[in-house]
């Protein structure tokens, strides 16, 4: 067997067991009786040295799982077609890896995880010495069952023995207390792994000073020392835990200063002008201004969310960073117009007149000056327009689907969609400061002039009108059959209002957003049950979309017009879109950016938060 | 024997359902080459693997599904072979040569059989958009054909395979079926390929943190599972 050969296969047989161990999880796992999520800071942080440059922690997986397993989102997952496919695929390998962690120690997988990895387990991972490929690792485990702990240890070092690597053990003095280590080792890798048991607890690292230090810890060794010891008194783990749900039954929390080092000596060895120097100093800049990254899983039966939060000091970021985090960061503004029971929605913040002024016309300049070289005209009008209105837009836009229904009204037996929509686009002025008003409100009288005049300009039989009603300070102006395309006519609605354009299906759809209540939108938390204030939300009620897709075949007809397919192409498209739908009923993805960093959400839910009954007030 | 004729020899061997010790030839081969024995030992355990599968509980939903489904005529058992397919008699060994875990239970095994049925027909008559071309490519599940343990894995499997041949279920598929939604083709536009570059450039600058934790882990754990070194005659 060659060398790539064996690792090859000793790089299967590991993952195989990290496999067997996640893929024994299964619904078969009973939850352990005294087992209550606790959720926080574990004591295993008190156990890890301060210096660890990762670390993931696992909070009563085993009972969590047990959990979501048993609930609907768990049933919709195993039927969701790209996982299916993907277990369909490694079925057998997954089989065969339970087997073999059954073979090698003596254990079903099933028991061993909650036996072993059910309570509390810690991984912790440190940076390599310059010298050295790997770095250190640490595995803690507080084990439910220290029987089934002690076994699994012997069964390592009988397997080492078994296999002629190296093998021994040692005692250990440290703090007034014997630790027995054993050593077992690849002699072909010269790398050793230290095991040993305190009672329910199980560590093993692969280096002989960590597991030292380790002990050190456990038997409270005093120290002189002001620096924090350990993970469980280090700031920066103290504030993300902080973050995360104490629910979360996965957690990684990332110390970005050991790694700094080997982040530095690596650009270093890069070519000083190279593009790719050029882009990891803004990297390492940015990593070096964060204090820490944290990500958080939680697991219940009808919902799964996984949350990611980044601390950075926001002075110490590259400028170029800091002028693209502050045109994406801030609140979304119409997450706040969005009703609670719309079908999919979109809110955000783009500040397109500072990502123009800051990269664009940079990039532009650059351009030019390359052109002029070569006798071109040192600028190109197709980007003056753009970059001279780009300041005057957004930054907060939003746009949503909603359920609404047909009155029967259209003529000729056109087709009426049970949906209406909503977009709105806030604007300002075009020059920062500029106390004039803002685009909006510049626009809209050119606009209706524009419409006005096609209107007057159209063959007086055809269907297109353009109506316009005053609602306090704001016009609303509809727009009924416009031929903007050839046999094609279009029906909206419009409107300005402090300085927001407004454009939907129909001036009901616009008036709903206008006159929503903050608490009976998607800004609710309730309804969210995600990031607080989030820059930029991407919502989607599946179940929703499901009912009306399934309840109003026209919908599935006018999509395939749109689209140019032929019926059987769609209506099996249809059938695609409704199947990966089926995995949950709701989906938000969230992302929030502000000066203490960049946050992240996603969640998915088998159940529709319960929202106070809103009659949709139909539309056209 | 050859290192080079023991695996092919002990798939023939398994493929009858038939322990290795059935065969005196690896027996004796086995006695002699460790990394042989690991090998047998490895298939042993995928074996006993494949005996602890849990079979996944069907959706309640899923019986009423298909006795709805069903044409009048046909009752799921007289028409498809596919249902009969993956558990048809198979050759019986000598009853004195020690078998794979054999059959428990008749009636375990009808029921496994019958929700294979369900889901066949399920797959066949309710949803046959949904069927893609199904994966002959599993010997596990092919040999496992009378013995319970095994036959429920064979359930499993082919419940995910079935799913999984539904197969060209893929999100590009499904989104360009709405406005705006993406071509099924790979895209090649250069927005994707500067966001592509951008995301490149981004994990490669932290390659020193990605490249060296991923080591690590992969190290860690391969020293955990302990050595599977030798060499093969």
């Amino acid at each position: 067997m060659t060398h790539s050969q064996s690792g090859r296969r000793r790089s299967v047989i590991a993952v195989g067991l990290l496999l067997a161990l996640f893929g024994a999880s299964h619904p078969g796992i009973q939850a352990a009786e005294t087992a209550e999520p606790s959720g926080g800071i574990s004591a295993l942080a008190s156990l890890t040295p301060a210096d660890a440059g990762l670390a993931l922690e696992i909070d009563q997986l085993g009972d969590y799982a047990a959990r979501f397993m048993g609930g609907p989102l768990f049933q919709r997952l195993a039927g969701f077609p790209p996982l299916a496919r993907w277990v369909g695929q490694n079925g057998t390998r997954l089989a065969r890896f339970r087997g073999e962690f059954q073979r090698r120690f003596n254990a079903a997988p099933e028991k061993a995880w909650s036996g072993i990895f059910g309570g509390r387990a810690l991984f912790a991972v440190w940076p390599p010495a310059p010298d050295s490929q790997n770095g250190p690792a640490l595995l803690l485990v507080e084990a439910r069952d220290r029987e089934l702990l002690e076994a699994a240890v012997e069964r390592i070092v009988a397997l080492q023995r078994d296999s002629a690597g190296s093998q021994k053990s040692f005692s250990l003095s440290t703090g007034g207390q014997e630790y027995t280590v054993h050593v077992v080792g690849s002699q072909e890798k010269r790398e050793q792994l230290f095991l040993a048991t305190v009672g329910t607890l199980g560590i093993a690292a692969n280096r002989e000073e960590l597991i030292r230090r380790v002990l050190a810890l456990h038997a409270s060794e005093s120290h002189q020392e002001d620096a924090p010891r350990c993970l469980a008194e280090l700031p920066g783990y103290l504030a993300a835990n902080l973050r995360v749900s104490p629910e979360a039954a996965v957690r990684l929390f990332i110390n970005p200063r050991p790694w700094d080092q080997g982040l530095w000596a690596d650009w270093k060895r890069k070519p000083a002008e190279s593009h790719d120097a050029h882009v990891q100093k803004a990297v390492i800049d940015t990593w070096c201004a964060t204090d820490y990254v944290i990500a958080g899983l939680q697991l219940d039966g009808a919902r799964a969310t996984l949350e990611t939060y980044a601390a950075w000091k926001a002075e110490a970021l590259p400028q170029a960073v800091r002028d693209a985090a502050e045109s994406f960061g801030g609140t979304a503004e119409f997450a706040a117009k969005i009703p609670q029971d719309a079908l999919a929605a979109v809110a955000g913040r783009v500040d397109l007149g500072r990502l123009v002024w800051r990269f664009g016309l940079p990039a532009a300049r650059a351009a030019a000056s390359s052109n002029n070289e070569s006798g071109l005209s040192p600028w190109q009008p197709d980007w003056l327009l753009p970059a001279a209105l780009a300041q005057g837009i957004g930054p907060n836009f939003g746009a949503c689907l909603a359920p609404c229904t047909p009155d029967g009204s259209a003529a000729d037996g056109a087709l009426q969609l049970p949906l209406q929509w909503t977009a709105a686009l806030a604007t300002g002025p075009l020059e920062p400061g500029d106390r004039r008003p803002p685009l909006a409100e510049l626009a809209e009288p050119v606009l209706h002039s524009a419409l006005t005049a096609a209107q007057a300009a159209s063959d007086s039989n055809a269907a297109f009108a353009v109506k316009s009603l005053k609602l306090g300070d704001t016009r609303m102006t509809s727009v009924v059959g416009l031929p903007l395309v050839a046999d094609r006519r279009f029906t909206f609605a419009y409107a300005v209002e402090n300085g927001r354009f407004w454009l939907g299906s129909s001036p009901l759809a616009i008036r709903r957003s206008l006159d929503l209540a903050v608490e009976d939108s998607l800004a609710s938390p309730r309804q969210l049950q995600t990031l607080k204030q989030p820059s930029q939300l991407l919502y989607l009620n599946l179940r929703g979309l499901r009912e009306t897709l399934r309840a109003y075949p026209a919908v599935v007809e006018f999509l395939a017009a749109a689209k140019g397919l032929d019926r059987g192409v769609a209506q099996r498209r249809f059938q695609e879109a409704l199947a990966l739908g089926e995995l949950a009923d709701v989906a938000v993805l969230a992302f929030r950016l502000d000066e203490s960093g960049p946050a992240f959400s996603l969640s998915i839910s088998a159940e529709v938060p319960a929202s106070p009954s809103m009659e949709a007030p139909d539309a056209r | 024997m050859r290192c080079a004729e023991f695996e092919s020899r002990l798939n023939d061997v398994l493929d009858e359902r038939l322990w290795l010790d059935s065969d005196p030839t690896l027996t004796a081969h086995v006695q002699h080459c460790r990394v042989c024995r690991e090998l047998a030992a490895s298939y042993e355990a995928m074996i006993l693997g494949l005996e602890q599968s849990k079979v996944p509980a069907p959706s309640p939903a899923i019986a009423a599904g298909v006795l709805a489904a069903l044409p009048g005529s046909c009752t799921g058992w007289d028409a498809p072979d596919v249902i009969r397919g993956p558990f048809r008699a198979s050759p019986q060994a000598p009853a004195a040569r020690r078998r794979l875990p054999g059959r428990r239970s008749t009636l375990l095994a009808l029921a496994a059989a019958a929700a294979v049925g369900a889901i066949a027909v399920f797959w066949n008559t309710v949803a046959p958009d949904f069927r893609g071309p199904s994966d002959q490519a599993n010997p596990i599940a092919a040999r496992s054909n009378d013995s319970p343990a095994t036959a429920n894995v064979a359930v499993a499997t082919s419940r995910e395979e079935d799913l999984a041949a539904g197969a060209d279920l893929s999100l590009p598929n499904a989104m360009a079926f709405f406005p705006g939604g993406a071509s099924p083709t790979p895209s090649t536009s250069g927005g994707a390929a500067k966001t592509s570059s951008w995301m490149h450039d981004v994990s490669d600058g932290l390659k020193p943190v990605t490249s060296t934790t991923a080591s690590a882990v992969t190290s860690f754990f391969e020293l955990l599972a302990g050595n599977d070194e030798g060499s093969r005659s």
